[in-house]
Order: structure tokens, then sequence, then C-alpha cells
């Protein structure tokens, strides 16, 4: 019997999941490789079987003992994920939607939001002419948030078409902090530095209270509880605290759609990065699956994902990703309410057992 | 009658083109190429007979800016072409269009152009070397014919000025499929071998002897191993005059270099000796630069080769021949044993002083521009701006920097550390009288900056992705806009971070900054005001309790470093006065302030509220003033 279950990462110190650029022992020297925060799920996921596999009695010695339900090198075989969610102090924290805009003064920050525009306008996009996002009050000097993170009461209201109170919404910056770090090789026999054997790395510090929870279920309940509490996340041998609970409800609840004219209007919020076999199409269109007319979206600069492949020794191929934070607006005859509540939560696009391309739902139009 | 068409145009990527550089040059280039391509779409717009609204770049129907009108005699095969080298076009524009005219002309004049520069980068580096690679070709045109993301919007009215930023918020450019090994300064980008290193290292490192036998010199170092894009920004200056039509400079002032500017222009007019000893000794042991022509001047060095033209050698040496560290670095000088370096490492001895080891990276940027645009007059802001980036080389040469690009109200220049902040402050003055008489308040007119004192040695990609985060987050978002930002980035990273609005820091035309420096430096017959160990305890001690709520008031705060700063014992020895001590902690809490420069009145008036206290600004003071701002 499978069980879901939260895994929290906690930072003994720092945490280092590098970027694509190459790290080569011996070579660079006026270059630094840069570090990324919250990690891809491509990651954790590795460190989650390898903990899991470790206590059902795996090691590297013994490879032919690996668990078939986690899977291969190329799949993870019977589990599920979701995430990876940022949470301080136990309240999960997800990337602002780009359609929030902000002014933010020091005494109380003035919001609108980006919805399509009233007029269609011939653009580069298509051949046709798109309703182009556009505030639905202006506000001189706001703009979206792309470094910030907002908690699920506020995540909540923004779905509703409310705007979150300042509280609600937390900067990257107070989440986690990049950290340089200069690195050294040591003399093992010496116990000193090695000559002109440094090199430079950007390590991301969390803040206290910060962890990433993952959900991980498709195991079966006593699987969660052999796992060691300590281990090594990322690169640099960076450690990470691991505690498991109980199933939490991760996301708001989706608000109540209106339907106007036998339609209803709706966004599709992603709350983790998407993969689409057709990213372009997602893009312009929406996430496949989704009822109804794409009018527009607010989406970010994609995100290139790679990794490593063990067994053959090469990197991933780097591919594109849509931010989670991106934004589709929609809309849909009524009679597909039903199908439409069902998205709220899901995962779209590829690689839905990795979390990928999970959506909540709001309204937008009013 | 049918509507005009107003098009709306923007290339990039900005950043993820001109700021992924390994040294100078790329980043010379980065700026030059993105502005060149914006200008061949301009052109096309201008050909066709529309009309460039925004930035101002004719004058009637007559090209005035100088890169398009040299890019105007290329293409109408003009016998004349006067070269520019300084990236004068932004990445956006405004244009009336034509009867018919569609947009995607505009595309392919940027496409075409690209792919020019491309053919004769690969024609003359890469096509021989391809047959030593896996795929190089495939790699190569999958890398060219992606990577350029361009967005347009044809609007019918003029003033629809925030079209772009509507169409920017919905991101569409889909970047290919990358795979293999990545290129060592474009890092998202697979380098050109199509090797995987930890399996084929011997092949990988044959296909790119076979370049570096082609590109020759220095151009390549052998730990590079570069994608389509770096190698075309890396080699464009040597394809210059065959793809677009004018040379361009070879060489440009390293990091290192800049940041020993003032130390060789010292040692040049009072050590000539020593440099011409130390310049036969270099040339010698094949050190010295081969062209002996260092492209790009930088202005007091210029002055200073002028009075002794015997000297030039010496002024054109590789900047890490002046830093004894350097010349102590093995791996710098792979043809040239430390055994043979020895000679020059002690004739460095003879010279006055070090070269510090910083240089400055200078960000400049205006404010709301984008709101300025919905509610005035494009002409008039762009006349404004067009006469603010004619001043711009003048000024930054004048303070001995090197200008990278001045378009519109963009400016990125790199400086002597000492020069910076000069050039700064010169350049606020400059943009805010280019807006007099334009009908705009000035507390609309305002313009930001970021400036990085760089450790010559740090990563210039990480530097200057740095220095746009500075610029953005700190300056603008932060600090609230008309706003200088400072960091200090040493061998271990990011230090010193301090950002105040201009107000507080130019009061009747005296620079606070400077005036701090010179107390803490002092002179012959005066004290130095202060000293490191109070910098430090004020941080260690104070920053803390200061950053509290309401805990300890403004004046208070006065009084308690008053004490700290007489409890050292040659101040009590020092019969200073309350008073003079007061004034000193009240002079130096100016710029240990943090203020947040607010609009209020629906943007009719600013306010600047205090936020908290900051030690920065004082352990800035002692970062300058130690590196030697004061000559």
């Amino acid at each position: 019997m499978s069980t879901t279950r939260i895994w929290r990462f906690h930072a003994l110190d720092t945490f280092f999941f590098r970027d694509s650029s190459p790290f080569n022992a011996g070579e660079g020297g006026y270059t630094s490789v840069s570090g990324s925060f919250p990690p891809f799920m491509s990651t954790l996921q590795g460190a989650i079987r390898t903990a899991l596999a470790y206590g059902q009695g795996w090691t590297p010695e013994k490879e032919e003992s690996w668990p078939w339900q986690l899977g291969s090198h190329e799949d993870i075989g019977q589990l599920v994920l979701n995430g990876p969610y940022v949470q301080w102090n136990g309240q999960t924290r997800f990337p602002v939607p780009l359609f929030l805009m902000r002014q933010r003064n020091v005494q109380k920050s003035r919001y609108t939001r980006l919805e399509p525009g009233k007029e269609a306008v011939l653009c580069d996009l298509g051949e046709k002419e798109m309703y182009l996002p556009q505030p639905v009050t202006k506000i001189a000097g706001a703009k979206p948030m792309e470094q910030a993170y907002i908690d699920k009461e506020g995540l909540g209201r923004v779905l509703n078409g409310e705007y979150p109170a300042d509280d609600q919404i937390k900067e990257q910056e107070k989440l986690w902090q990049t950290e340089y770090r200069v690195g050294i090789e040591r003399n093992l026999n010496t116990r000193t530095a090695v000559d002109a054997k440094l090199y430079s790395c950007v390590h991301v510090r969390p803040t206290r209270g910060v962890a990433l929870a993952v959900s991980v279920s498709g195991i079966p309940a006593d699987w969660h509880d052999k796992v060691n509490s300590v281990f090594t996340l990322g690169g640099e041998g960076r450690l990470a605290r691991l505690t498991i609970t109980g199933k939490q409800e991760m996301l708001p609840e989706m608000p109540a759609l209106k339907i106007s004219n036998d339609h209803v209007k709706f966004t599709v919020v992603l709350v983790t990065p998407a993969k689409f076999a057709d990213t372009r199409g997602a893009i312009l269109n929406g996430p496949p699956g989704v009822p109804g007319r794409c009018v527009a979206a607010c989406t970010d600069k994609l995100q290139q994902v790679g990794g490593w492949d063990m067994l053959n020794n090469c990197p991933r191929p780097l591919e594109p990703f849509v931010p989670a934070g991106s934004v589709w607006f929609f809309e849909a005859p009524a009679a597909n309410l039903a199908q439409i509540k069902e998205l709220h939560g899901k995962c779209l696009g590829e690689k839905n057992n990795y979390g990928y391309g999970q959506v909540v739902i709001g309204k937008w139009g009013n | 009658m049918s509507k005009q068409k107003i098009l709306h145009f923007t290339l990039g990527p900005v950043q993820g083109f001109v700021a992924l550089a390994r040294r100078t040059r790329d980043l010379w280039s980065g700026s030059f190429l993105l502005s060149y391509l914006a200008g061949q779409a301009m052109y096309t717009v201008i050909k066709a007979g529309g009309k460039i609204l925004f930035p101002a770049v004719q004058d009637e129907n007559v090209i005035i800016d100088p890169l398009l009108k040299a890019i105007q005699a290329f293409e109408e095969k003009q016998g004349k072409i006067e070269s520019c080298i300084i990236g004068s076009l932004p990445n956006r524009f405004k244009a009336k269009l034509p009867e018919n005219f569609h947009p995607a002309r505009c595309v392919e004049a940027v496409t075409a152009a690209w792919e020019r520069l491309a053919r004769e980068v690969w024609d003359r580096y890469v096509r021989e070397a391809a047959r030593y690679g896996k795929e190089t070709e495939v790699i190569w045109q999958r890398q060219v014919d992606n990577f350029w993301d361009i967005a347009w919007v044809v609007s019918s009215e003029e003033d629809c000025n925030d079209l772009l930023d509507r169409r920017k918020n919905w991101r569409s450019y889909v970047p290919p499929i990358e795979g293999g090994d990545k290129c060592t300064i474009m890092g998202n980008w697979q380098e050109l071998s199509g090797f995987v290193r930890c399996r084929k290292k011997d092949d990988q490192e044959i296909f790119w002897a076979a370049v570096r036998d082609k590109v020759k010199g220095q151009n390549l170092r052998p730990d590079e191993r570069l994608c389509a894009i770096a190698l075309i920004k890396r080699m464009f200056p040597e394809v210059a005059a065959r793809a677009i039509g004018w040379e361009v400079p070879l060489t440009y002032p390293s990091t290192t270099y800049l940041a020993a500017v003032h130390w060789l222009e010292k040692n040049l007019r009072e050590k000539p000796q020593q440099a011409y000893q130390f310049e036969k000794k270099a040339t010698q042991m094949g050190l010295a630069s081969v062209s002996g022509n260092l492209s790009v001047k930088i202005n007091c060095i210029n002055k200073a080769v002028e009075e002794n033209p015997q000297l030039r050698n010496f002024a054109t040496l590789d900047g890490n021949l002046f830093f004894k560290d350097c010349l102590q670095n093995d791996r710098l000088w792979p043809n040239c044993p430390v055994k043979q370096r020895k000679p020059l490492i002690n004739l460095l001895e003879n010279f006055d002083g070090k070269p510090s080891p910083y240089y400055a990276v200078l960000l400049m940027d205006g404010d709301s521009l984008g709101s300025l645009l919905q509610t005035y007059k494009d002409l008039v802001i762009s006349q404004a701006l067009a006469g603010f980036s004619s001043r711009v080389e003048g000024i930054v040469q004048q303070h001995n920097g090197i200008l990278l690009y001045a378009g519109g109200d963009d400016v990125l220049a790199l400086l002597p550390l000492e020069d910076a902040l000069g050039a700064a402050v010169e350049l606020r003055r400059c943009y805010q009288e280019s807006f007099w008489g334009s009908g705009i308040p000035a507390h609309k007119t305002t313009i930001s900056a970021g400036i990085i004192y760089a450790h010559c040695h740090a990563a210039l990609k990480s530097v200057l992705k740095r220095a746009h985060w500075l610029l953005d987050e700190v300056a603008k978002d932060k600090t609230g806009r008309d706003s200088l930002a400072v960091n200090v980035w040493r061998t271990g990273g990011p230090g010193v971070l301090w950002s105040a609005p201009w107000e507080k820091i130019i009061e009747d035309q005296t620079n606070l900054l400077d005036e701090m420096i010179k107390l803490f430096i002092g002179n012959a017959t005066a004290d130095k005001h202060f000293n490191s160990s109070f910098f430090y305890n004020v941080r260690k001690s104070f920053e803390l309790l200061f950053n509290q709520d309401n805990l300890i008031e403004s004046e208070d705060q006065v009084y308690i470093l008053a004490a700290e700063y007489l409890k050292n014992r040659e101040r009590e020895a020092s019969n200073l006065s309350i008073n003079e001590v007061k004034q000193r902690i009240i002079d130096l809490l100016k710029l240990c302030r943090v203020y947040r420069r607010e609009m209020i009145n629906e943007g009719d008036a600013v306010e600047i509220k205090e936020q908290g206290f900051t030690a920065d600004g004082a352990l800035l003071v002692r970062f300058l003033a130690e590196k030697g701002v004061y000559r």
C-alpha cells in the first residue's frame, strides 16, 4: 500500500546546484560557476531515489540490488513526485504569478494585474492579431515580481481576483542568499592547500526556516521510515537534513469561477516548471489538455534544464522548461466547467510523475 | 486613406549576448554587434521610406547617428565609410512604416547581417577545423539560426508606447536543445567540437588545436572551448572589415591594464628610465605586445606617451606585467619559465609604488523612461537623449575610461578605480542638462548608476551580471531611482555594498564621498579624521543595534558614535572638542544612512525616507581611500 509523505530538505550549511557551465579541474581562471535555487526535480529525484534505495539495502557495490520500483537511469519507476516547493517555517511559498504587478512603497505597496488587452494588435507572435496582456489599472512603476514568493493564502487571494497583503509576499533574498566561495585542493599528506589549485563557485544559503518540500508517493509506507535523515544533496558535498511528515495540502483552493454568457474565464498558473513536447505551441496556445481558447499569456524567460547521464557518462541535453509563475488566460464554454475544475493541482505536459507542470486554476475578467 | 503603421521593435537577448564575456574585447564586441544589428533593422525601415521616431537618429530625412551612417554607407556601397566603434543604437526602436512594409523585413535584415558575419568567421576559422569535429557544422548552424530573440508590435497610434512592454510580458523565445559539453563562456550553448571531454578528450583537443592554429596569437586560450556565438564575438574584430565594411580595434585594455592605469601614468612621467629598461627586458623575453599598439587609447596614458614618445612600447605592454603576483604566475606565461621572468620581477621594484588591482565597471540607465514616453512627446525625449549620448564618449575619455556602449539613456564603461565616481557624477549632470528646456520636470528626468569596483582577476561575466543587478535591484528598486549604488568585488566575491540617492551624495556641487575620502586620508597638517578600526567597530558593534526599529534615535546615534570615536587613545590626546567630534560623526553618518526615494502626490514630488543604518558607507570610504583614489 503506498502512502504520500512530504519530504523536507533543510540545508545544514549551504547548497550548490550547479548550472550547465563547464566545471573541470585544472581549467578556468577568471571564471566562476553559478548555482541555482530551488533545484529542479531532475536533481532532487536522484537524491530521493538513492536515499530510498539505501534504505532497502542497496549499495553502489551491489548494483543488482537496486529496487525495481525506483526505476532506471531513464525513469523514476513507480515513484510519483510533486514539487519541489519552497517552504518557510512550514509555510509553502510559490513564485508570484507573472500577471501580478507591484509598485513597491515603504508604507504600503500598490498592486495591479495584467489581463488580456481590450484590443488585438498585430505582432510577431502570430499571423492574426493578439490580445497582449495589459494592466487593468495603470500604476506608474508597477512591475511583475520575478524574484518574489507568495504564501498559500496570498496565492488563493490572487487566484480569486483579489490582491495580496504585503506580508504575504517575500522577496527571494529573504528566503535565500548567494554566497561566493573560493575552493582549494588539499594535499592530504601535508594537509595544506595545493599551489595554484583554486576555484570559485556560487553557493546558496537558505535562510533559517527555509526548506525544500517534495511530495513523495508510489512506494510502500515503510520505505519512508528507512531513509537516513542526513545525506549529501547537490554538489560540493553539501549536506541536507531530511524530515518526513504526513501528507499536507500544499495548494490553495480553487476559487469559484463565474459563468457569463455561457462562458467561463479562467487562468492556468504554473506552480512548478513545465516541459512540453511543443514548447512554443504551449506558450502561444496554452498547455495541452486545457479546454477552451487561450486568449493571452504572461510567460517568463524559459529555463534550461539538463543534468548528468551517469550511465553514459555525458551531459544530458539542455531542454527548455516554462518557469513556474507563468500564466495563461483561457476562455471556455461553461459546459467544460467540470473538466476545468479537474485541472486544479494536476500536472500538465511531459514527465508529470516528476511533478513538472503542476497548475492551479484562478479566474480573470472581473 | 489607410491608417498609419507604427512599428515597435526589440532585439535580444541583451545580457545573454553582451555580458557573457571573458575579455574586455568580447564585451565591446557584444555591445557593438547588438547595436549594429539593431541598426540594420532601423536602416531597412529608412531605406523603404519610413522614419525612425525613437531614438533620434535622423534630422529630417538625413541620418545623423554615426553608426547608422556607417551602416548606410556600407549598404549603399558608398566610397568612404566613416568607421564607428561605439554602439550608439539601442536594441529597441519605434518607427513610422511606409505603405506595404511588413516588419518581417526588419527581422530578415538582422538575420542577413548576422549570417554574413557568422559566415566570415566560419569560413576563416572553423571550416577547415570542422573535419576534426563531430557534427560541428550542425552545431554551428543550429546556434547561428536560433540565437536571436526578436519581437515587434504594430500600432496605428503614435503614442502607444507601452505595447513593447506588454509584448515582453509574453515571452516566446524558445532556445534549441543543446547537448554535449558546453561553451566555457556561454554555458547554455554546446561547444563546437561536439565531443564530450570525459569520453573523448583527445578528439576534443585535436579539434580545438586546429581552431587555435587558425585564429592565431592570443585569440583562444588552451582552456577555452567555445560555441558559435562566443567565437563570433571573439573573432568579429578580425573579420569586421569584410563583414561590416570597416575596421575596428583589435585590442582592448584588459582589466589588469585598466587597474594599473594611474600607476602606469605616474611611472611614465616620473620613472622614464626604469620604464624604458623594463620594456626592453620584456621585449627581449618575448613578452611584449606583438603590434606595439594599444588600439583603444586611454586619455592620461595617451598624454604621457605624447610627452615621452620613446616610451610608447612600455605603455602598450600586457597589463599582467605590471603586477608582481601575475609575473610570478606560471600559468600566464607558458612559454617563459619563472627563472627567465625573475629579472623582470626584480625590475618592478624600481618603480614608484604598486598598482592597485581594482578597476571599475560603470553602468548607467535613465529612470522610468517607459513612463516618460507615455506622458511626453517622443521627439522631445529622443532629442534630449541624443544630446546626452553624443557627449558620453567625451566624458568617459576625459575620465580615462573606455566606453563600450552609449545608446539612448544607457551607458556601459570600464574605468580606472580612481575615475569612476567622477565620471558617474559628470554623466549624471550631463543627463540632467540634456533635458533642460524640454518642459519635463527635473525630478522625472533622472538617471541611476551602478559602480562595481572589481578585482582585476574576478570573472568578468560575473562582475557584469552583478553590475546589472546592482543598477536594477539596488539603485532603482531598493533605493528608488535617481541613485548611485556601489559594490566592491574582491577576489573572494562581492563585499561592501552601498547605495544612496544622488541628492544625498552631492550637496552644493560637493561630492560627499570625495570629501569623506579626503578626511580619511588626512594631509600633512591635518590629522586623519578616521581610521580603519573605527569603521570596523561601527559595523561590528552598532549596525545591528541602530537597525532595531525606534530603539536608538538618530541624535543619540551621534553621541554613541562620538563616544566610540573618542575611545581611541590618539583621539583622547588630540584635545578635540565634543562639537568637533560630533560634526565629524554627523558628516560620516550622511554616508551611513539607508535611504529610499519615493514619488508622492501621484508623481508630482519626491520624498526621501531614512530606512536604517549601514556601516558599508564608511567601509566604502576606507576602501577607496586605501586603494589610492587621491593621487
